[in-house]
C-alpha cells in the first residue's frame, strides 16, 4: 500500500509583505546597509586622510555637499532604527535573573541606551577637545 | 440555540481528490461564547463528515489544534468566534507539510526534537536512589521554557522554517535551551553538535515571531539567541591555549 501523497506549501517570493511584524523586520535587517556604507565612507575618508591634504580636502568638500549631508541624515536615521529595534530585543537575548525573579525588561533596556549616551557623549568630548 | 451565523472558510487538501488545497465555505450557527474549534467540531458533527482537524484537551494545554487562522498561526480553542464579523479563514499551519485537511505532518518536527537530545545528560551515572536536588532560583532560569505544548505555532510563523525546511527551528531549540540552563544537566557541548549545526541556531535572524504567537508565552527567539552566544562563546574559548573546546 502506497503512502498518501502530502501536500508541501512553498513560501511565497514575497513571504515578507504578508505581516507588518515580517517587514518591520525586513527594515531592520535593511537599515544595516545604510550602517555599512557609512562604515565604508568613514574608511574612505581615513584613506584619502593619510594621501595628504589635497586629498582630505577632495573627501570632504564631498562629505559636506548637499548629497553628502543627505547621505549621513539617511545613515543617522537608519542607525537610529537599527539601534532602537535591536535594543528592543536585548531583554530576551540577555536576560538577566536575581534569584527567582527577572529583572524587568524595561532595565535592561533602559541600561543599554544609558551607555549608548555615555559612549556617546565620550566619543563627542575626545573629538571635540 | 445559535446566536449569529459565521461563515468558516476551510482550506481543504483531500489528496485523493485534489493536487492543491482549495477553500471550501460553511456556514456555522455559532454561540456567542464558542472557540473556532467549536465551529470545526460543528462542521465535522452536522455538515461535513469528511472534514478532518486534531483536537483533544479544548483548553490550550495539548496543543493539537493549531492552525493558521486568518492568516495567523493560532490555536483553535483559544480563539473565540466573536472577534470575528461575518467570516473566519482557517488553513493548516504554514510551512509544515499537509497530510489532509487541517492535519499538519508532525514527523519532521520529532526528528528535530530527538536531534536537540531533551532530557537531562549528566557527566556520570549518580546511581538509582541519588537525588537531584535544585532550589527554586535554578529552577526559575529554564521554566518558562518547560511550557511548551509542541503545537508548532511558533513554526508556522517562522520564516526561515520555511526557507530551509531542516532548520531545527523554534520549539525544538528552546527545549535544548531549557535543558542546557537546567543546574542538573551537563550536555550542552553534546547538543551543540545540533544545536550549532548548519540546521541550528545560526539559521535564526531573530525574526522574532515565534515568541510573539506562543500561546504559552514561552520565548524561544531568546533561547535561541542565547544559545548563539553560548555557542561563540564556546569557540571563542577553543581558540584560546587550555581552552575549551567543544
Amino acid at each position: 500500500m502506497t503512502e498518501p501523497r502530502m501536500y508541501h506549501p512553498r513560501l511565497p517570493l514575497f513571504w515578507y509583505l504578508r505581516r507588518p511584524s515580517y517587514v518591520r523586520y525586513m527594515l531592520r535587517e535593511l537599515t544595516c546597509i545604510g550602517i555599512g556604507a557609512y562604515a565604508i565612507t568613514l574608511a574612505v575618508g581615513l584613506l584619502r586622510l593619510a594621501q595628504g591634504p589635497a586629498a582630505w580636502q577632495g573627501f570632504w568638500q564631498a562629505f559636506s555637499s548637499p548629497a553628502g549631508v543627505a547621505f549621513q541624515v539617511v545613515a543617522l536615521a537608519f542607525t537610529l532604527y537599527h539601534t532602537v529595534s535591536w535594543f528592543q530585543l536585548a531583554p530576551s537575548t540577555m536576560p538577566i535573573w536575581r534569584g527567582e525573579t527577572q529583572v524587568p525588561p524595561a532595565r535592561i533596556r533602559l541600561a543599554h541606551y544609558l551607555v549608548f549616551a555615555v559612549v556617546s557623549i565620550a566619543i563627542l568630548l575626545i573629538v571635540g577637545f | 440555540m445559535s446566536d449569529r451565523t459565521l461563515s468558516f472558510e476551510i482550506l481543504r487538501y483531500r489528496p485523493e481528490q485534489e493536487d492543491e488545497p482549495v477553500w471550501q465555505s460553511y456556514d456555522v450557527p455559532c454561540r456567542e461564547d464558542w472557540v473556532v474549534l467549536d465551529g470545526l467540531n460543528y462542521i465535522k458533527d452536522h455538515l461535513d463528515g469528511t472534514l478532518s482537524h486534531r483536537w483533544s484537551c479544548h483548553m490550550a494545554v495539548c496543543g493539537s489544534c493549531g492552525v493558521m487562522i486568518d492568516g495567523k498561526p493560532a490555536l483553535a480553542c483559544k480563539t473565540f468566534v466573536r472577534d470575528f464579523t461575518d467570516t473566519v479563514q482557517v488553513a493548516p499551519l504554514d510551512n509544515l507539510p499537509v497530510h489532509r485537511d487541517l492535519i499538519s505532518d508532525m514527523e519532521g518536527f520529532a526528528d528535530k526534537l530527538g536531534r536537540v537530545e531533551p532530557y537531562l545528560i549528566t557527566d556520570e551515572d549518580p546511581g538509582d536512589n541519588a537525588e537531584f536536588r535544585q532550589s527554586p532560583a535554578q529552577l526559575a532560569v529554564y521554566r518558562q521554557y518547560t511550557m511548551c505544548i509542541n503545537c508548532l505555532l511558533c513554526y508556522a510563523a517562522c520564516p526561515q522554517v520555511g526557507l530551509n525546511p531542516g532548520y531545527l527551528g523554534p520549539a525544538a531549540l528552546a527545549l535544548a535551551q531549557r535543558y542546557n540552563l537546567d543546574s542538573r544537566d551537563a550536555g550542552r557541548s553534546q547538543r551543540e553538535e545540533a544545536t550549532a549545526s548548519e540546521d541550528g541556531v545560526w539559521e535564526c535572524t531573530f525574526v522574532g515571531e515565534c515568541s510573539e504567537v506562543c500561546p504559552k508565552a514561552v520565548d524561544p527567539a531568546g533561547a535561541i539567541q542565547q544559545m548563539k552566544l553560548a555557542s561563540s562563546l564556546d569557540w571563542l574559548g577553543g581558540l584560546l591555549p587550555g581552552g575549551r573546546k567543544s
